[in-house]
């Protein structure tokens, strides 16, 4: 009679286990569902370039950039380094910029080979903004002319899409 | 009704027909992009004839051929993918995205093929290097694009998963 009420007593116990393994695995699987659209829409979030990340990007360039593209100091400055410099500089500038970039929509660098690939595209998209921007700046400051020479040229343009590209990626944080 | 998974985001787009040619920029397209515009670079600038005759254009009528060229294409493929996707911010947001890739693979090849024929040096006058440029995307893009679009219509269908 002990024995059977024992055995009672311990499948009651093992069903009320089961009970709350189920609730478990239940909260575990809308937690990692909650994940799966966080990640979708992180994935959508940096894939798709609007008008207005064109526009806050043109507005960074101009709020952080212009101050430095109109100053005469800057560009006498400028005048005294070699090309190899500037582009150096320039591709340091490029790298930071993408490593910015990455934590303006996750917290980690880990690779997601979709997240890295929407993020290089939208990495060029910026750049591409920050290009129209820059040059019209460039042109306003006659910093690019016809009748200069490619070597001058690239200088003004590298100078001030570095100016730019910082510009572009503060006002990113500052929006955030 | 064509349905279109986009592994990257995982998002699905309904489109009335079938428009990932324009939607999706693949490994492919570059490859084709790039081979196109290889060609008739080569073909430009080897041929005195055609080079003397392009590059002795004035650059104002090189923009213009450049720039209206561009935005006729750019009208015909945003009219195609409205009548895809019926939403014409859409379809101007896909057509730019996909335009903006074979320009800027045009533009590469380009610069990389006069900077290598000695046409283009860092004492050369900018507008000239620019008349180059914008002269040697008009020549390329006439092979370039059809290539490059017509590689993702033919031979490259994207899965309709998800």
């Amino acid at each position: 009679m002990q024995k059977s009420r024992r055995k009672e007593d311990l499948k009651k116990e093992l069903e009320e286990i089961k009970q709350k393994e189920k609730i478990i695995i239940r909260e575990l699987d809308k937690e990692l569902h909650k994940e799966k659209i966080v990640e979708k829409k992180r994935r959508i979030l940096v894939k798709h370039f609007t008008f207005s990340d064109f526009c806050q990007s043109a507005i960074g360039v101009g709020v952080f950039g212009l101050s430095t593209i109109i100053n005469p100091d800057i560009w006498g400055f400028i005048q005294q380094l070699d090309l190899n410099v500037i582009f150096w500089v320039h591709l340091f500038f490029v790298i930071c910029f993408f490593i910015a970039l990455n934590y303006e929509f996750r917290s980690d660098f880990s690779f997601d080979i979709h997240f890295v690939r929407n993020l290089m595209k939208r990495v060029f998209f910026t750049y591409v903004s920050v290009i129209i921007t820059v040059t019209l700046l460039l042109v306003l400051v006659k910093k690019i002319r016809m009748d200069m020479s490619n070597y001058d040229f690239l200088k003004s343009f590298l100078t001030g899409q570095s100016v730019g590209l910082m510009g572009a990626v503060t006002f990113a944080f500052f929006k955030k | 009704m064509h349905k279109s998974y986009d592994p990257s985001t995982g998002e699905t787009h309904y489109d009335k027909f079938d428009i990932d040619f324009i939607r999706y920029t693949k490994l492919p397209n570059i490859i084709f992009n790039i081979i196109g515009s290889t060609v008739m670079v080569v073909v430009w600038i080897s041929n005195k004839k055609l080079w003397d005759y392009i590059t002795n254009l004035p650059l104002k009528n090189v923009v213009y051929i450049n720039i209206i060229g561009a935005i006729l294409f750019f009208i015909f493929l945003v009219v195609i993918a409205n009548s895809a996707v019926n939403n014409i911010p859409a379809a101007v947001r896909l057509v730019g995205r996909r335009g903006l890739f074979s320009y800027t693979m045009i533009t590469i090849v380009v610069v990389i093929a006069l900077i290598l024929a000695k046409k283009m040096t860092f004492q050369g006058i900018f507008s000239d290097s620019l008349r180059m440029v914008m002269a040697g995307q008009i020549i390329c893009s006439l092979l370039a694009v059809p290539l490059d679009y017509m590689s993702t219509a033919l031979f490259f269908k994207e899965k309709e998963n998800g």
